[in-house]
């Protein structure tokens, strides 16, 4: 450091002269001397000089430190340059201020050469420390300023004294508006202000005795949150913390991105309904839960594992099972997509087909092969019930056809015998004697016989095959019934009973005449072929829109145990010593389903040796 | 004598029923199929008509349409026959224009009791 040099201030010449010379003395270089205000500020200006040095003189042009004078000091403080002032007296408050706080010192007249040595020496001195403090301050406030991330001193009260420009950022606030009266506590979610307050105290006690980083949530001025990653360091010596703050809301929302994204191809691969594996050359590495399921194995079981192991030694077409592995999953690797059928055996042994498609993938710089397995075990299954199926529909379709036929084919020689015999039975052909008569009679009850048995077979298959039409109209069931009860006059008569008819003058029914009538004869039929003496009745009422049909007879009834046999198909109940009743066995199977499907019902009472009640209910609108 | 046309393509039938009409007192004209039906009502004009339901050509339903479509014969009388009626037969019978139905086998009794409800 080289001489130096100082701007003298002073009004008095003799003064001047005086100070210049002990200055000089002392090896130090005296610029310039500087009598008034405007001429101190010019010099200064122009010269400056390492020092200032000020006599305040009360009365002069630098005096009234209260008034005028500190014009001056005001003035010279500017320049930021060392003053030293000359003073009489000691208890200027300014001047006092002044020192504390700037690099200025005073000197109390009267003074020796030493005594200014000394205080010229001290103000720089002050000043170089200051200087030295400056470039130090300035050197951590730029650190401070570019850490890049948003930081804060906290004092021990939690004020934040201290704000950087990226704190400004991320608060929303300036940092006029923080420092010194803002809390942390005031920029931090409810969900984590109590456990940070704790920390907060802790690390007074003991710097180490609280965690040093951490997430929390921040809020903003706007009240939005952000996720932050917190870094707190104790200033050495103090109670003050340096934080620093970094914002991972976009890193976390990232993460809860990928991680969703992972969750939901998770999701996607263990539900798949194929099995999917990753192989490694030819080891399982990775599978989804269908895989486990489909090979019945646990994880554990089958990860490490090479896919042969669950094949049979051969495959039907006689190849070795591992051979044929082996060269589709290197065709796979090689780039050309492998799909084929392959024989598997579950862990527990079971043989299962299914289809194999394999994929190159291409995973971090390495080639996996994905296998994507389907069980098509059920597929065949269905397959070939499905085959079945269309077979049965055939078949199916064949009897409706052969049925139509029949129904044609059989009838139209039946009419012949019938209508013949008829004409012969009635002597339109001439004269027939006892005998012929009673033969002639035989052929044609043998010929109703073999109608009504077809007529039953073919209204019977019709009904289960759910091919029935139903034709349905309004009419009166009391003519109906009427015609029923002169049909069977002859039967009766012939038999000796006698027949009752109870019904309304009119029944006014929608629904299918014939089907009706149909049930309704073949329980007047019943009653008469199973009744050798006394009567039948047939009693018709209407009771809650439902018509009620009862035929009740006088005849040799039907055993309990026989009873549940009844409205079975070819069932034909026999007593012992009674003559075999003609019928076809299907008679009442026939009606009961002709009932149900006019939504109707066909229910029987009876007493062995008694007599039965069959009563048939229908709707009377269908 | 009255006149009644038969259409029906069995022979054995066919037989039957004009034995029966023509002991009943009536002549028989035979046709064996539909159309054979509509061309002999259109010329011989009888004056009813026994007409089976299934014919080999075209069934006697189609054939009562088309006799009823002639000008020539606007009222005659025709009855339908058919093997044990089917559900609903009697009212297509009716739609397609017949007067009467006759359920087979027929009974010589009830062939004429019908046939004399219309001449």
């Amino acid at each position: 450091m080289g001489n130096v040099k100082i701007l003298l201030l002073e009004e008095d010449a003799q003064e001047a002269l005086n100070l210049r010379k002990t200055l000089e003395s002392n090896g130090y270089i005296v610029l310039d001397v500087a009598t008034n205000k405007k001429d101190a500020i010019t010099k200064a200006h122009e010269l400056v000089p390492d020092l200032i040095l000020i006599d305040l003189n009360p009365e002069g042009e630098f005096s009234g430190i209260q008034t005028e004078s500190m014009g001056i000091v005001k003035e010279i403080k500017k320049f930021d340059m060392p003053v030293l002032y000359l003073t009489v007296h000691s208890g200027n408050v300014e001047i006092q201020k002044a020192q504390l706080t700037e690099t200025h010192d005073y000197l109390v007249k009267p003074f020796d050469s030493a005594e200014l040595k000394n205080a010229v020496e001290f103000t720089l001195y002050k000043n170089r420390i200051k200087e030295e403090f400056e470039k130090s301050e300035n050197f951590y406030k730029a650190i401070f300023e570019h850490t890049g991330t948003a930081t804060v001193i906290i004092e021990a009260d939690t004020t934040i004294s201290l704000a950087n420009n990226e704190f400004e950022n991320l608060s929303g606030y300036s940092r006029e508006e923080i420092e010194g009266k803002k809390s942390w506590t005031e920029f931090t979610s409810k969900e984590d202000l109590e456990r940070m307050k704790e920390y907060h105290r802790r690390r007074r006690v003991n710097s180490t005795s609280a965690p040093l980083i951490y997430d929390f949530r921040f809020i903003d001025r706007k009240g939005i949150v952000k996720n932050i990653h917190l870094d707190i360091g104790i200033v050495p010596g103090t109670k003050k913390s340096v934080a620093s703050l970094l914002d991972v809301s976009e890193l976390k929302r990232s993460q809860e991105a990928v991680k969703r994204s992972e969750t939901k191809y998770r999701g996607l691969f263990d539900n798949a309904a194929d099995g999917i594996f990753l192989l490694k050359g030819d080891t399982f590495i990775e599978c989804n839960e269908k895989a486990l399921e489909i090979y019945g194995v646990t994880r554990d079981q089958i990860i490490g594992q090479n896919p042969y192991l669950f094949s049979p030694e051969s495959q039907p077409n006689g190849i070795k099972s591992k051979e044929m592995a082996i060269k589709f999953i290197n065709k796979a690797l090689d780039g050309y997509p492998q799909h084929f059928e392959w024989q598997y055996l579950s862990y527990d042994g079971t043989p299962f087909d299914a289809e194999v498609a394999l994929n190159r993938l291409k995973i971090e710089d390495e080639y996996l092969i994905q296998a994507i397995i389907r069980d098509v075990t059920e597929r065949k299954k269905a397959e070939k019930l499905e085959k079945e199926n269309i077979k049965l529909q055939e078949l199916d379709k064949l009897k409706s056809m052969f049925i139509a036929s029949m129904s044609h084919e059989l009838r139209t020689p039946l009419n012949s015998i019938i209508g013949f015999t008829g004409i012969i039975l009635q002597g339109m052909t001439g004269e027939l004697t006892e005998e012929q008569i009673r033969q002639l009679t035989i052929v044609k009850n043998s010929a109703n016989h073999l109608l009504s048995l077809i007529n039953d077979v073919i209204d019977l298959s019709k009904i289960e095959a759910d091919k029935t039409e139903l034709f349905i109209e309004d009419f009166d069931l009391s003519p109906v019934l009427v015609d029923i009860e002169e049909s069977f006059i002859d039967m009766m008569g012939r038999k000796g009973l006698k027949m009752s008819l109870e019904m309304p003058e009119s029944l006014m029914v929608y629904g299918d005449e014939r089907r009706i009538k149909q049930v309704i004869m073949n329980l007047v039929s019943n009653a008469i072929k199973f009744t050798d003496n006394g009567d039948v009745t047939i009693d018709v009422m209407e009771n809650d829109r439902m018509v009620e049909v009862t035929v009740k007879d006088t005849g040799i009834g039907i055993r309990e145990e026989d009873q549940k046999k009844l409205f079975q198909a070819f069932s034909r109940i026999h007593v012992e010593d009674q003559p075999i009743v003609e019928g076809t066995g299907l008679g009442l199977y026939l009606s009961q389903k002709i009932a149900h499907l006019l939504g109707g019902n066909i229910y029987a009472k009876s007493q062995f040796n008694k007599g039965s009640e069959f009563t048939f209910i229908f709707p009377t609108k269908y | 004598m009255k006149r009644i046309l038969i259409v029906e393509d069995n022979e054995d039938n066919l037989y039957l029923m004009g034995f029966i009409v023509k002991k009943g007192g009536y002549n028989v004209i035979e046709a064996r199929n539909g159309h054979e039906g509509v061309k002999l009502a259109e010329n011989e004009k009888p004056d009813l008509i026994l007409m089976d339901i299934q014919l080999p050509d075209f069934d006697g339903l189609e054939t009562t349409r088309r006799i009823r479509k002639l000008d020539s014969l606007p009222d005659i009388p025709i009855i339908a026959l058919t093997s044990y009626a089917m559900a609903g037969d009697k009212q297509k019978a009716v739609e397609a224009g017949c007067n009467g139905y006759i359920e087979k086998p027929i009974n010589p009794d009830t062939i004429m009791g019908e046939i004399e409800k219309y001449l």
